[in-house]
């Protein structure tokens, strides 16, 4: 039996439905991240673990206790909020003791698990600021020892580092993940942000209009997405619509110019519309394995982004981007020109017949 | 909310204003006059905060910054950039003062003048039934500007209703 | 008016930093201060002048140690009295509704309702307030002789009477717990939702979450606000003139019976009474923005 259990978990407001089925196994220690736009329901689902919301159905357990009618003050997760949420009224100290303080722990228990988790978060000398007097790099650490300082089972972070800025974003989310592993605690991260997701994660709910598209490691979520929308959030993958020429050995046409999938297109039959993705970092200019697939088309347009280069191709009717690690002796086409790219078979991915529209955001 | 009380206000006033060399209290005018200034006294701190309101909602500098760099000449940017950004604040400060002046009863007695205050006050001690009926319209023309600063206040920033006591 | 002080205050330095001549942006605030100074300022310090001067304008502190009469100390603690009282319970019974209204859960048009009555009944203040309670509450007021009428009860027989100091309150109130409304609300609303949540989270129960948490955020305003009811309420004089014509002894009231030239017979004393308001006042605005300040610096 799982840690944490969310079994058929639907949640529906007046007739709108923000979370469709839900089933979801986390082991005790785990790192889970929720990942999709906004509104995709995830930040739903994990007030449900609190207790802020009631699921319309459905049943959620923690080790093994049944906790989905429990009040939120009755339950043993310890919450981070995107807006930091701290008392202003109270001193960091204060802060990180409230929870101690309302389960009516002695004043030296309380005194020295404050003073532990400030030196977890390294804000030993913070102790006596108002939360308006800190940055909010240092908010966030504050209200992460907070939620920590009751041992809680579970951690939940709803988003908890897009308020930052982008260098304390990387620098903090690093610190959570080594506090997380050094406690084993149990965890779940909502975030909009793959980059966060993929970084920090055992594994990755990846959601979209309230629907689970595909759980999985960061590597099978980037490598092998199972659906077009999880193909088209996560990483930066080209989805093109292609036409099924031959099934059994994988040949099918983009815009007319046919290429191979490694595999055969199990099911697929011919002239079948279908998605497949196409990895931007396996596609190059001067293409070296003989056999491999190609394409002819027109540059658009170069984008310089450091330490890579994207070139933006035109086929017939579609539209697609490779990247070129940068270096003083690239030699780029001109826009405009006749290029021909090249990849290799398994830079080629079938896509599974849509289920549901990606959402827009 | 004023430091100074209006009673107090006009005490001094009427000790400053009604001897040489400034005696406004001669003459009905000069009376009217200091009524008027009196009144514009006891709203400056409720208009202050409209405007100071309204100020605060837009971002004058880079307003300023933009006209300007448009051609526009600073009559141009008070008058048709400014000021019609501040319509909702000038406006219901505006309402607001017309409320607590429409019916003022302080300055209007002491200053002499036959207004609207002083005469409820004259009524109310003859009469016996009049001075309901004035109750009614006065509470009628409260309802009324405080209906219309809600009217042209929609969409904006919450505007302050409070004037002070009387 | 310190406010508009203080704003321009903040253009001098513009106008040093550009050079030490005279600059055109004075000539802005100039008609500004000028009418400050003839209806603000110069009738402020006229009473202060006054007040230490005597019959024959000679320098003398002797007003001040008169202050302590009993019809003037009298006047000023009815006036403190009602004050307090009236701050109190407006504050008390304002911050109730405002709660329900803001928190409750109510709908939102009995929000909506809530604030439009307070913009009016905050401002419907002086003489028609009176008058409208004369009417309802009054001997022969409505409100009475309905009580009379239908329950065959007699207000005034049970002890209550308009012209009183409860009756006074009673008609106060009508200004002082909209304006509490008013002013309370937009504090409600700044109690943020995650703070409730967080404190749940953390194992407290509502009641724990408004003793450690919503309380002390809302106290500075809280008080605050009611200095600011006990300040409306002390400076008032037209509702509790046309009220009781008068014989109500509050400060307020004296100060306009010395402006008739009816009591105290020494100007130099009036004037020290007047000032003593304009203390009392200055000293709960001062109160009133600091704990204004404190609030805004936790809030940010």
């Amino acid at each position: 039996m799982a840690f944490l259990d969310l079994n058929d978990v639907r949640k529906s407001f007046m007739q709108a439905t923000a979370v469709e089925m839900f089933n979801l196994k986390v082991e005790r220690g785990e790192f889970v991240s929720f990942l999709g736009p906004s509104g995709c329901g995830k930040t739903t689902t994990l007030r449900m673990i609190a207790g802020f919301e009631t699921p319309t159905s459905g049943q959620i357990m923690i080790d093994n206790t049944d906790i989905t009618f429990k009040p939120p003050n009755q339950r043993p997760v310890g919450m981070v909020f995107q807006s930091y949420a701290l008392f202003p009224n109270m001193k960091v100290a204060d802060n990180i003791g409230f929870g101690l303080k309302i389960a009516k722990k002695s004043k030296d228990e309380i005194a020295s698990r404050v003073e532990e988790m400030l030196a977890l978060i390294h804000m030993r000398e913070f102790a006596h600021r108002y939360p308006y007097q800190l940055s909010g790099g240092q908010q966030q650490r504050v209200a992460l020892a907070r939620a920590l300082a009751v041992q809680p089972q579970v951690l939940l972070l709803d988003e908890p580092l897009s308020a930052l800025d982008a260098k304390i974003r990387v620098q903090l989310r690093q610190e959570i993940r080594a506090i997380q592993r050094k406690l084993g605690i149990t965890t779940i991260y909502v975030t909009h942000d793959q980059e966060e997701a993929l970084s920090l994660s055992d594994r990755i709910v990846v959601m979209s209009a309230g629907r689970i598209e595909q759980i999985g490691t960061p590597f099978e979520i980037y490598n092998f997405p199972q659906t077009p929308f999880v193909a088209s959030f996560v990483g930066t993958l080209n989805a093109l619509e292609a036409e099924v020429r031959d099934a059994s050995t994988g040949r099918i046409a983009v815009d007319g110019q046919e290429i191979m999938m490694a595999q055969p297109l199990s099911g697929a039959v011919t002239g079948q519309k279908i998605t497949v993705a196409l990895r931007p970092e396996s596609i190059s200019l001067n293409g070296d394995a003989s056999g491999a697939n190609h394409l002819q088309g027109q540059v658009e347009a170069i984008t310089f982004l450091g330490s890579i280069v994207r070139i933006q191709v035109r086929l017939e009717r579609h539209l697609f981007f490779f990247d070129s690690f940068n270096n003083p002796h690239l030699s780029l086409p001109q826009i405009g020109q006749m290029v021909t790219v090249r990849f290799p078979h398994e830079a080629c991915l079938w896509l599974s017949a849509p289920q549901s529209e990606p959402a827009g955001d | 909310m004023c430091v100074v009380p209006a009673i107090v206000l006009v005490f001094g006033m009427l000790r400053i204003y009604s001897r040489p060399p400034l005696a406004l209290t001669e003459s009905d005018t000069g009376t009217d006059f200091l009524l008027i200034a009196g009144y514009v006294t006891l709203s400056l701190p409720y208009m202050y905060r409209a405007v100071d309101t309204g100020l605060r909602a837009m971002d004058v500098r880079t307003l300023t910054e933009a006209a300007q760099s448009l051609g526009a000449g600073w009559p141009t940017i008070l008058l048709r950039v400014i000021i019609p950004n501040l319509r909702v604040a000038l406006l219901s400060g505006a309402f607001l003062t017309f409320t607590t002046v429409i019916g003022e009863f302080t300055f209007a007695t002491f200053l002499a003048r036959p207004a609207f205050g002083p005469y409820m006050g004259l009524l109310g001690q003859t009469r016996a039934y009049e001075p309901a009926a004035l109750a009614i319209i006065s509470l009628i023309l409260t309802w009324a500007s405080v209906g219309l600063i809600q009217v042209v206040g929609r969409g904006a920033p919450r505007q302050g209703q409070l004037a002070g006591a009387r | 008016m310190t406010e508009a002080n203080l704003a321009h205050g903040g253009r001098t330095t513009l106008t040093v930093n550009r050079g030490r001549r005279f600059s055109w942006v004075w000539l802005g605030v100039a008609p500004f201060f000028l009418f400050a100074i003839a209806f603000l300022i110069l009738p402020s310090a006229y009473l202060v002048v006054g007040s230490v001067q005597d019959a024959d304008q000679n320098f003398t502190l002797q007003n001040f140690g008169d202050v302590f009469q009993p019809v003037i100390v009298n006047s000023y603690w009815l006036s403190i009295q009602i004050s307090v009282v009236t701050a109190v319970a407006g504050g008390v019974l304002g911050f109730f509704l405002a709660y329900a209204a803001v928190l409750g859960g109510l709908p939102k048009f009995v929000r909506t309702g809530l604030m439009t009555f307070s913009g009016v009944a905050s401002n419907f203040a002086g003489v028609p307030l009176a008058f409208a309670f004369i009417a309802t509450l009054g001997r022969t007021g409505f409100v009475t002789a309905l009580l009379r009428t239908l329950f065959g009860l007699e207000i005034y027989d049970a002890g209550f009477n308009l012209y009183s100091f409860l009756g006074l309150s009673l008609t106060y109130m009508y200004f002082q717990f909209p304006l509490m409304v008013l002013i309370i609300a937009p504090a409600l609303d700044g109690l943020k939702r995650d703070w409730r949540e967080a404190s749940e989270n953390l194992g407290a129960t509502s009641w724990e979450y408004w003793r450690y948490i919503a309380l002390p955020i809302l106290l500075p305003s809280l008080l605050g606000t009611m200095i600011l009811l006990f300040g409306n309420a002390f400076g008032a004089y037209a509702t509790a003139f046309a009220l009781t014509g008068g014989t109500f002894n509050l400060a307020t009231i004296l100060i306009g019976r010395q402006i008739r030239g009816e009591v105290l017979q020494n100007p130099g004393l009036g004037y020290a009474v007047a000032l003593g308001m304009v203390i009392i006042m200055g000293l709960s605005i001062f109160v009133y923005s600091w704990l204004q300040r404190r609030t805004e610096r936790w809030l940010r």
